[in-house]
């Protein structure tokens, strides 16, 4: 049984559709790739899965029972790395971490030493007692990581989880993201680093203008589109030469008029 | 291991989290929130003995009752306005927001949870509050001993008084509660937006009023008391000095039905702010998350007056953009209204203080003090709201807009600001005087009047801008640099020294033709003098973005920009030679000049 399945996934803001039918599912361990244009329907789907958004229709299952039914038990075991550092900045690090240990019940001896353990790893320490709102992205970015697993979840959900990281904390982010993988975690992918993606995920889902395209194996993309990257399989799907040749001509005349 | 410091359940931590952070704004960090009422709680004794009434010595025990009620209705009044205004600074945590649900997403918190706990943190807080306000001034209430009580009647007294206060100052908390509630439901999206503003505005007027009013209470005749019961029916503090007689045993049918009618609001306000809560959370989704209800109003037209008055094109773009932050900005329009509701509160109680004096004079004679007075005094404060409001940043990150281009407007930046201050202060604000001045005193007095209040106006301008250093919005801020004690005082002597005495001779000259015409040969030469010395000082100065580089952490513009490059570049050229010694940190740029960006660089060469 799959661990998380998404079935006819429906959410319309207003009666304008902006996720339609979109139905996939992941099994224990499996890095599933979401990539899509801007305003494709990406982080309204997280949010329909992380039970922030109601859908119109559909449901997400995990171990085969409706979230709906359950969405404390499954929010217990979810981590999730949002795209915007939605935080409470006039805390400091230490004590935002300690607000979502404690909200998710952790006892306070094993908060702590797993606080110091997150904030010293990814360089933080010294900074702990600093408020949210002094840190730069990419810190902002370690400490909503370092939130996300300080639980040990057993699905997680990565919206953008790159922004404001360097070099040397993507590289290290992506040996997280696949000793996750190894130690059987689920893991829902959204980017728009489609190399990254490439190096991750084994199977991705396309979606375009919130309809699913595409759900298959990058392997076998590349194979049916005869595309050597990602790049080009999603390239080849969402858009065509004469639109981005007619856009770079575009912007160039209005910029010397 | 401390029991507070272990995990409890989600609902506790939930609610231990939004109680501690009640006042956390976007203005106020802990540690300032902590500074500030520390100087308000060292203000309530000198307030305190401000109500504390000199009759009560020697006087007779009928006559001691009396004085007594009317300090319990003043004292009532001082508190009741406290909690109001305690509640609208909390505003903003009164009500589960957008951020609530968007920094606990995922989190398995249901968002019942989430509105439970907000109501139970207000509800403590407004409990807290409650007590903290009425506990002291009730046991230490000076005519429980002047009384000649026993002991245990004086107990009862002191237990009726404070549950008399605290329920009136839980009613005032939740009555503000309920209007926000009324308006998170009923006004969502933008419209919320648009009124929450000015309705916070409004109720801290009331507040404002209500407080300063308090003090002129105490100083009612006696026999006014009589009357209260028939004629202040609808006034809160009323219903509970009723309430606290009640408890102590008092059975007049007029006073236990004004107690009720305090029980019924106090039930009435808690269930609207229940009911409001309850509605909130069903209507979540639509109300929080999924309303996109956020485009701004295109204008249809494409012709502006300031087009006519302002050529130049850069100067128009800033005073468009000095204008759309106060459209659009909540915070910079609340401070504007706060200021504005604090100048309209102080004015309106020196008319209530005029009005409730013996010796009140009529409003024939009022009029013309109050049209002489009135608006300098609100000119005053809203230019100082004006200039608090350009301090405030908007977004600090989108700095290097400002940065980048100041050397190329940055004289232009500085005339857009006294544009802005003329034509959307100073000018409404006396045009609107005037329409009152001439209707009231007839035009040449009218006029002469309006005519030295813009002066003064100005002048007033300029002593405050003297000093003005930054872009508006563009610098980093830190407030409750000043003590409380010190900006009360400020305002005690601006608002109620200088703008009457200002307004008294200025109502005094225009009725003179050789004394105004003194008074302009005064006023004239003045406000030019202190026109060049802020133009001097304008042209002179280097612009910070940020205010202090102690409190405030580096963004690390200053380091990278061309300003800091010429610095460092300087500082190499005097490095000292081999052998030869120096103090490095002397040569450095002192720690405000550090977080300054070189303002006389010329062009920028990026």
């Amino acid at each position: 049984m799959s661990v998380l399945e998404v079935h006819h996934l429906t959410k319309r803001f207003n009666g304008i559709p902006v996720v339609s039918d979109v139905s996939f599912a992941m099994d224990k361990g499996e890095i599933l790739g979401y990539i899509g244009t801007n305003g494709a329907g990406k982080s309204t789907t997280v949010k329909m899965m992380i039970g922030l958004l109601q859908p119109s229709y559909g449901q997400i299952k995990w171990h085969g029972r409706s979230i709906a039914d359950n969405l404390t038990s499954f929010q217990e075991r979810l981590g999730y790395i949002p795209e915007e550092s939605h935080m409470y900045s006039f805390l400091s690090g230490s004590e935002y971490l300690r607000l979502l240990g404690r909200l998710r019940g952790m006892k306070r001896p094993v908060l702590e030493f797993k606080i110091e353990r997150f904030l010293k790893l990814f360089g933080l320490w010294d900074d702990r007692e600093c408020q949210l709102s002094s840190y730069s992205k990419g810190m902002r970015q370690k400490i909503l990581i370092s939130g996300a697993l300080m639980h040990d979840p057993e699905v997680l959900i990565f919206d953008e989880p790159l922004g404001g990281l360097d070099v040397n904390m993507v590289l290290g982010l992506r040996q997280i993201v696949q000793g996750l993988s190894q130690r059987g975690k689920t893991i829902f992918y959204c980017s728009h680093v489609l190399d990254d993606m490439e190096k991750l995920c084994s199977r991705v889902l396309i979606l375009q203008k919130g309809r699913l395209l595409v759900d298959d194996s990058i392997a076998h993309l590349r194979e049916i589109r005869e595309q050597s990257s990602l790049e080009g399989v999603f390239a080849s799907l969402t858009k065509n030469d004469d639109d981005e040749q007619t856009l770079a001509r575009g912007i160039l005349e209005a910029m010397q008029s | 291991m401390k029991w507070l410091d272990r995990t409890h359940g989600t609902q506790f931590e939930l609610a231990r989290h939004f109680f501690t952070s009640v006042f956390e704004n976007e203005l106020f960090s802990r540690e300032q929130g902590r500074r500030l009422a520390a100087s308000a709680a060292g203000l309530t004794i000198p307030a305190g003995i401000l109500l504390m009434d000199p009759r009560i010595v020697d006087a007779p025990s009928a006559k001691l009752r009396l004085i007594s009620a009317l300090d319990e209705l003043a004292l009532l009044t001082f508190l009741f306005a406290v909690a109001g205004i305690l509640a609208v600074l909390a505003w903003n945590s009164l009500f589960p927001n957008r951020d609530d649900y968007l920094a606990l997403a995922s989190l398995p918190i249901r968002p019942r949870q989430i509105v439970g706990a907000r109501f139970l943190s207000v509800a403590l807080m407004a409990i807290l509050i409650a007590l903290a306000l009425a506990l002291w001034p009730s046991a230490i209430s000076p005519h429980n001993y002047g009384l000649q009580q026993s002991f245990s009647v004086m107990v009862v007294d002191i237990f009726a008084r404070v549950l008399a206060t605290s329920f009136g100052c839980v009613f005032v908390f939740f009555a503000v509660v309920s209007i926000h509630g009324l308006i998170v439901n009923l006004a969502p999206g933008r419209w919320g937006v648009l009124v929450t503003p000015y309705v916070q505005g409004s109720l801290l007027i009331i507040f404002m009023a209500a407080g300063l009013y308090s003090f002129v209470i105490q100083d009612w005749r006696l026999d006014v008391l009589k009357q209260v019961v028939d004629q202040g029916r609808w006034a809160p503090p009323v219903w509970f000095s009723c309430l606290h007689n009640v408890i102590i045993g008092h059975r007049e049918p007029a006073v236990i039905h004004l107690a009720v009618r305090g029980l019924k609001a106090l039930g009435l306000a808690l269930f609207l702010s229940a009911a409001t809560y309850l509605l909130a959370l069903l209507r979540y989704q639509r109300l929080l998350l999924e309303n996109r209800d956020v485009i701004v109003r295109i204008r249809s037209w494409r012709w502006n007056p300031i087009d006519l008055i302002i050529r130049n094109p850069q100067q128009r773009a800033i005073m468009e953009f000095l204008w759309k932050v106060f459209g659009r900005s909540r915070i910079h329009r609340l401070v504007l209204l706060a200021y504005f509701a604090a100048g309209a509160g102080v004015m309106a109680s020196i008319m209530l203080v005029a009005f409730a004096t013996k010796t009140w004079p009529g409003w024939g004679h009022m009029l013309p003090i109050a049209v002489s007075t009135v608006p300098l005094a609100i000119s005053f404060v809203m230019l100082t709201g004006v200039r608090y409001a350009f301090l405030l940043p908007i977004q600090l990150k989108a700095n290097w807009v400002f940065q980048l281009t100041e050397s190329q407007g940055r004289q232009q930046w500085l005339s857009a600001l006294e544009h802005f201050i003329t034509l959307f202060v100073i000018l409404p604000l006396h045009l609107l005087s005037l329409l009152v001045a001439v209707s009231a005193l007839g035009w040449r007095v009218g006029a002469c009047i309006v005519i030295s209040q813009v002066l003064i106006s100005y002048c007033f301008f300029e002593l405050l801008f003297n000093g003005w250093r930054q872009l508006p919005f563009a610098c980093s801020y830190v407030p409750a640099k000043s003590q409380l004690a010190t900006v009360i005082a400020r305002w005690v002597c601006a608002l109620g020294f200088l703008a009457p005495m200002l307004g008294k001779v200025i109502l005094a000259t225009s009725q003179m033709t050789l004394g105004y015409i003194l008074s302009l040969a005064i006023l004239l030469p003045l406000w030019r003098w202190l026109h060049s010395l802020r133009q001097e000082g304008w042209s002179d100065t280097d612009l910070i973005y940020e205010d202090n580089d102690d409190v405030v952490p580096n963004l690390g513009i200053s380091e990278a920009s061309y300003g800091m490059t010429r610095y460092r570049e300087s500082d190499l050229s005097q490095r000292p030679k081999p052998g030869q010694t120096a103090d490095v940190q002397s040569a450095l740029p002192s720690n405000r000049s550090d977080s300054t960006i070189g303002t006389k660089l010329g062009p920028n060469p990026f």
